[in-house]
């Protein structure tokens, strides 16, 4: 068998349709994915826009009343809601982006690493997002009158929906990001030289 | 107007390696895929053809770009019948054909990786070439080589 005449015949072979200019539709494709980016931003920023100034209009109301207590968690939830969108466009910014012009090898350990750093963010959503909202909700909930049956109740779904959102992101986490990390261990596995000897 | 002089080289090298960059497409993903694919990877080049300095050659930086992209596209398996699309018609190249369709079969089994050593080989690049874009050793390319060669022929051989 001879494998020159074989690769002369793949490349040979296959003819591809004509050629078409693609710089437009690549600087097309660009501008929509910075498009879809630039939308997301927004959505985030205009979330903390309506919930971080509410609370904080309700922090300075209570804190006028000198009701510190229910002021300090009204308070937590502003910071909370303006801080949320920042982390995330932080995150986004710094995160290293995988290099495609790099080998193979290099390009697969660094989205490698990216996917566990995304899992990671996702396992840890009940630290930097889910405890100190519940925490605000609930704190700015019973400071402010009588402990009531129905207070008790929001309180539990609160915490439930909580648990619940932090269930999802583990399992996305796991699911998605972590067997992907896990696959592409594989191949860096078996490009190691190892396999060779 | 005209075109800015690094779109003009852009284009020219899109053009010379269109062939390279579809084949590669075809074999990383559905066939409803492989134009989104195809995109992706343009879009990769345009994004890297700026800061390409010249440190490797031409074809090895494509090569190694559109290999990178595709292995991070997202992609289900494919069946065995999809990789017989776009065959030439048998005729006076009856035998060759018969090669080219139980290649296209074989490298539709391999995993990822065996399948980029193999198409990278077809596409006319050198040993070292191949070491670069992988980030192997020109050894290790030269025993994968060697055994993907020897499982080709061995599947060949059952199917002649």
């Amino acid at each position: 068998m001879d494998w020159h005449s074989i690769r002369q015949q793949w490349q040979q072979g296959m003819a591809p349709p004509a050629f078409e200019v693609a710089l437009a539709e690549v600087c097309k494709r660009e501008s929509e994915m910075h498009a879809q980016v630039w939308r997301r931003d927004l959505l985030e920023t205009l979330c903390a826009a309506l919930v971080a100034p509410f609370f904080a209009f309700v922090a300075v109301r209570y804190g006028l009343k000198a009701q510190w207590l229910t002021a300090a968690w009204a308070g937590l939830i502003a910071v909370w809601a303006a801080w949320v969108p920042l982390r995330l466009w932080r995150t986004r910014r710094l995160r290293p982006r995988p290099d495609p012009t790099r080998s193979l090898r290099e390009y697969l350990q660094a989205e490698r690493a990216a996917l566990l750093e995304q899992a990671h963010m996702l396992e840890a959503i009940w630290l930097w997002y889910l405890a100190p909202c519940a925490i605000g909700v609930l704190g700015l909930t019973f400071s402010t009158g009588p402990i009531t049956t129905g207070k008790c109740i929001y309180a539990a779904i609160v915490i439930a929906f909580c648990g619940l959102i932090g269930w999802v992101n583990r399992y996305a986490a796991r699911t998605q990001f972590r067997s992907q990390a896990d696959l592409i261990q594989v191949r860096l596995t078996q490009l190691s030289e190892e396999q060779d000897t | 107007m005209s075109i800015p002089a690094d779109e003009q080289a852009f284009i020219e090298l899109l053009r010379v390696n269109h062939g390279t960059l579809q084949r590669l497409a075809r074999h990383y993903a559905q066939p409803a895929e492989v134009r989104d694919l195809l995109q992706e990877m343009h879009l990769q080049l345009w994004r890297g053809f700026r800061g390409f300095e010249g440190r490797s050659g031409a074809a090895t930086w494509v090569y190694r770009v559109a290999l990178n992209t595709a292995l991070s596209h997202r992609r289900r398996p494919r069946p065995q019948q999809q990789t017989l699309d776009g065959l030439p018609e048998a005729g006076d190249a009856g035998a060759a054909h018969g090669e080219l369709q139980v290649l296209e079969t074989f490298l539709a089994e391999l995993d990822p990786l065996q399948r980029a050593l193999l198409l990278l080989d077809l596409e006319g690049l050198d040993r070292e070439q191949v070491a670069e874009v992988l980030g192997l050793s020109v050894n290790a390319v030269a025993i994968r080589m060697t055994r993907l060669r020897q499982l080709f022929e061995a599947r060949f051989l059952e199917h002649v």
